[in-house]
């Protein structure tokens, strides 16, 4: 049985679906409801909160937790001031990515790091001989994620201490909540105006609670992981075993991906000395890496011509995004060619339209290109003009103003 | 003039010498730097080449051949008897250089031994002229699977424990206890236990075929012999530094491009080669965070624990052992080991972190083949002990030292009732002594166990068993390199050929 979080025994009575989902050992909301489109709209339009507590969380504390950290990830982190948290990927000595994760500099010497799996031996191992202590604080910390519109106006009747007007996107402030101290960190995996709270463990439902009372007013509402996995696509974010697989679970070579290959070479920073992967990492840049993660649009009347042919409407919304792989090709049904994949897709309610993560051979990865996307469409599968397209798909002025 | 070279060499132990050599002979410039010095005198008129080893029978043909030994200077002893060993009974058994003599010592025990003996050392013969060229091989996978689909016997012989293969053959105590005594060497475990059949064939090649291991005495001691493959290296125009030690490698863009020394002092160089432990080299030289975490992990996970300690003794006169006839008998190894299951029981305190009350000791006498490193009448005893674990449990070196050594006297009491009155001096080395005085990692003797998981092609850790390192221009030639350890002169030599090939001389 997985194990509760410590916001359970408010989680529980609200999730009337009764579906949960084992989130690293944890039980998790997938839906609260029956349908997610209360929870997906409140993300957009007014306030959600998600119980991220799973997530694991690392303290890197020492006088070497920069250098090891630098070492360690493609990001350089000299340049990651106290107060700033940096998105980043790391690799193995391959130079393919092991995992990506959050960053946040919380002194000159201590930075906490969350990811999605487990990391603390590989830490311990790109530590080893250095001066510097790593320790596990997963159930140290619970966190949620406060994503929408509204939540700095939350946020703001939470806390008189911090000036969320001027805490910018990806930094980190100290905010006292009913007496609690709460991290905050203006991050979340919804690319919406958000923040992240962290807080320990035993205050965790009277931070609930405060919340959850306040929220009420500005339409807050609590979402699972159903609906952080659509907003996500929306985002452009990547999911570590849907769109690209860690080294460490790769079961073939080529099952593996690099930060370059993967979107990310915004995140490599090749100028800051010697750090895992670099080497195969730079041959890949010179060489030009062989895949691209890319965005792709289907809209809406190529998808009503498509049900057209069998009579129907389009029958895309109401749906969740799907983490089935489809096939991407070129030229067309006659001589078409296959030319990658896309791992995450759905319709997107917000922007009416189909939205895929799909990673492309570099050639045919040109911002603006059609290629044929595979749908099913009645039990048979049609290819649907699709373009290539600026990620993220939704990237509202809100999220860094 | 420029301390620049081409090849700098860490560590002047017979493989550094023998892999300065030979590189120095392909035409390299090269430079040994070497943190101990000349070897001092151990007591007041006494001398001896205290880190060096004692016995000299594993160093192979082409090794002396190629550094010229023999025309500089050096003489092997080959004593008639090998190995004494004194019962607790009273009695003794003794090996010779001649089989038919040790035959007839074995039949005092055992006539079905004595039957027995001479078809058991030619298995041994067979099976260790199979291995032998796989040993100077820079080892591959192939090889490996050539030896492990090839070679069954072989495989037999090396994969089961030491007690198993003797006692298929033998039924006496004294015997087994005996030739189980070179079953162990450099290994944390008993003979009742896997790798010891490995060592116990590791160390019958290159030995003669009177039944014990390979075993020779260099006249004058073993300082002699490290001084001549000195003046073979020099002879090729190698330079030496001693008494300094590298304080780490230099790195630039993941290669290795020289060393800075203890007291600051840089040196650049084309090629690093290192015949100080993996762990040393890669941990103490290079840093853990300059290696990628996989092999960091690796060498990390690489196991060491030594369990060998040594007494020197200085007496005013030749010890007399209990069931000795003749003066000669002490010529070679004097092993108190009188069963395996003596044995066993000895590494059954190591393995909890203790010494056993009755070790495994394994005496020379060193004046015996060099009488100058004494005053005249007097003379140097050099007990191996085993096991002295590396890690003591609840306890430290610092507080056991005096109580291994008086347990070592104790058992030595027994064995040679007068001894104790003889004593002028005594030194004890600990496993701790030998990490921090002689480099070697948990006082292991081999630089890493030689069990078979570290072996050939694994050997220092699996995916870089060819001398070359995860660190460009960095080398490995000692004996945590294959073949591994012991005085064979192979890891030396086999690296410096690779490195040639490697640069494509
Ligand atoms: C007590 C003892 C008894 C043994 N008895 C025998 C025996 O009787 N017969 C036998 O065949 N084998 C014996 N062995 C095993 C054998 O000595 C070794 O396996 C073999 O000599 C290893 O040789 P080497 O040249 O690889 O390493 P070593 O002889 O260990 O040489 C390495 C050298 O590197 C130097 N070094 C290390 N780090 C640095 C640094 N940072 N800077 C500068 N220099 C450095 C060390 O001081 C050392 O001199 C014995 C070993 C020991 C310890």
């Amino acid at each position: 049985m997985p194990l509760p979080t410590p916001f359970h025994t408010r989680t529980a009575p609200l999730c009337e679906s009764h579906s949960w989902r084992d989130w690293s050992g944890y039980l998790s909301p997938s839906m609260y409801e029956l349908s997610f489109e209360r929870e997906y709209w409140a993300i957009r339009n007014a306030a959600g909160v998600i119980d991220i507590s799973p997530l694991f969380k690392y303290d890197i504390i020492g006088p070497d937790a920069e250098a090891m950290l630098n070492r360690t990830v493609t990001r350089d982190m000299r340049r990651c001031r106290v107060g700033q948290v940096f998105y980043t990927p790391w690799c193995d000595e391959t130079g393919d990515m092991r995992h990506d994760g959050n960053i946040i500099r919380i002194a000159a010497d201590h930075f906490r790091v969350t990811t999605a799996d487990p990391m603390l031996r590989w830490f311990e191992d790109c530590g080893y001989g250095m001066d510097v202590t790593i320790t596990d604080v997963s159930t140290r910390y619970a966190a949620l994620a406060l994503q929408g519109p509204n939540s700095r106006a939350i946020l703001k009747q939470l806390t008189a201490n911090l000036d969320l007007d001027t805490l910018r996107y990806f930094r980190m402030g100290m905010g006292i909540i009913n007496e609690i101290e709460v991290m905050i960190t203006r991050t979340g995996f919804t690319g919406d105006l958000g923040y992240e709270l962290w807080v320990e463990a035993q205050h965790a439902e009277a931070l609930w609670d405060r919340l959850m009372r306040v929220g009420r007013a500005y339409g807050l509402l609590p979402f699972g992981l159903t609906v952080l996995d659509m907003v996500r696509v929306e985002a452009g974010l990547l999911l570590i075993e849907v769109d690209y697989i860690a080294t460490n679970h790769a079961v073939i070579d080529g099952q593996k991906s690099n930060p370059l290959e993967a979107g990310l070479d915004w995140a490599v920073n090749f100028d800051k000395g010697e750090f895992i992967g670099r080497k195969p990492l730079l041959a890949d840049q010179e060489r030009g890496p062989e895949w691209r993660l890319v965005g792709l649009e289907v809209d809406w009347a190529e998808l009503e011509r498509l049900w057209a042919a069998v009579d129907l409407r389009p029958k895309v919304v109401y749906r969740t995004t799907s983490r089935e792989s489809v096939p991407v090709y070129r030229g067309g049904t006659n001589g078409r060619l296959q030319i990658g994949q896309a791992t995450s897709h759905l319709f997107s309610p917000l922007l009416k339209k189909y939205i895929a993560l799909a990673t492309l051979k570099t050639p045919d990865a040109t911002l603006g290109s059609e290629v044929d996307l595979e749908m099913t469409v009645e039990y048979s599968r049609v290819l649907a003009k699709a373009k290539i397209v600026q990620l993220p798909f939704f990237n509202p002025a809100r999220k860094r103003e | 003039m420029s301390n620049n070279c081409d090849v700098i060499v860490i560590g002047a132990g017979h493989n550094g010498l023998i892999a300065a050599h030979a590189l120095a002979k392909a035409g390299k410039s090269v430079l040994v730097v070497e943190q101990r010095g000349e070897d001092e005198e151990i007591f007041p008129g006494f001398r001896l080449a205290l880190g060096a080893d004692d016995d000299a029978g594993l160093l192979r043909q082409s090794v002396i051949d190629a550094l010229g030994l023999v025309e500089k200077g050096v003489a092997f002893v080959e004593p008639d008897v090998t190995a004494f060993a004194p019962q607790p009974n009273g009695r003794s058994l003794t090996l010779h250089r001649h089989i038919q003599q040790s035959i007839a010592s074995i039949a005092t025990h055992s006539t079905h031994d004595a039957g027995r003996f001479a078809a058991w050392r030619e298995k041994i013969g067979q099976l260790t002229a199979v291995l032998e060229p796989h040993l100077h091989q820079t080892p591959t996978l192939e090889q490996m699977g050539t030896l492990l689909l090839g070679q069954p016997e072989l495989v037999r012989y090396a994969n089961v424990s030491a007690r198993e293969t003797l006692d298929w053959w033998f039924e006496n105590d004294a015997l087994k206890g005996l030739l189980a005594s070179s079953s162990v060497i450099g290994l944390e475990h008993g003979p009742y236990a896997q790798n010891s059949g490995f060592m116990l064939l590791y160390q019958y090649a290159n030995a003669d075929g009177g039944g014990f291991r390979a075993s020779r005495f260099v006249q004058g001691g073993m300082g002699k012999l490290r001084q001549a493959m000195v003046t073979a290296a020099m002879g090729q125009g190698v330079r030496m530094r001693g008494e300094t030690a590298v304080s780490h490698i230099l790195l630039h863009d993941g290669r290795a491009t020289g060393v800075v020394l203890a007291d600051g002092e840089t040196i650049n160089a084309e090629l690093v080669v290192s015949s100080a432990t993996p762990r040393h080299t890669f941990f103490n030289l290079v840093k853990p965070y300059n290696l990628e975490p996989r092999f960091m992990r690796r060498v990390r996970s690489q196991v060491y624990r030594g369990t060998t300690a040594k007494l020197v003794l200085a007496v005013s006169q030749l010890p007399e052992f209990v069931g000795q006839t003749e003066a000669g008998q002490l010529d070679g190894h004097i092993v108190i080991c009188p069963s395996t299951e003596y044995l066993e029981r000895a590494a059954d305190a190591g393995k909890y972190g203790r010494f056993p009350p009755k070790p495994l000791l394994d005496i020379t006498i060193a004046t015996h083949h060099a009488p100058e490193l004494a005053p005249a009448g007097q003379h140097l005893l050099n007990i191996t002990m085993r096991y002295a674990p590396y890690t003591l449990r609840g306890s430290s070196w610092g507080e056991q030292r005096a109580a291994l050594a008086e347990t070592i006297l104790q058992t030595l009491a027994n064995y040679a009732p007068g001894l104790r009155d003889t004593i002028l001096h005594q030194r004890l080395i600990t496993p701790l002594d030998w990490e921090q005085q002689f480099g070697l990692t948990e006082g292991s003797l081999h630089h890493g166990q030689m069990g078979l998981e570290q072996m050939f092609a694994m050997r220092p850790v699996p995916g870089w068993g060819q001398y070359a390192t995860p660190i460009g221009n960095l080398y490995l030639c000692g004996a945590g390199a294959h073949p591994g350890g012991g005085l064979t002169g192979l890891p030396g030599s086999n690296a410096a050929r690779q490195i040639l090939a490697d640069l494509g001389a």
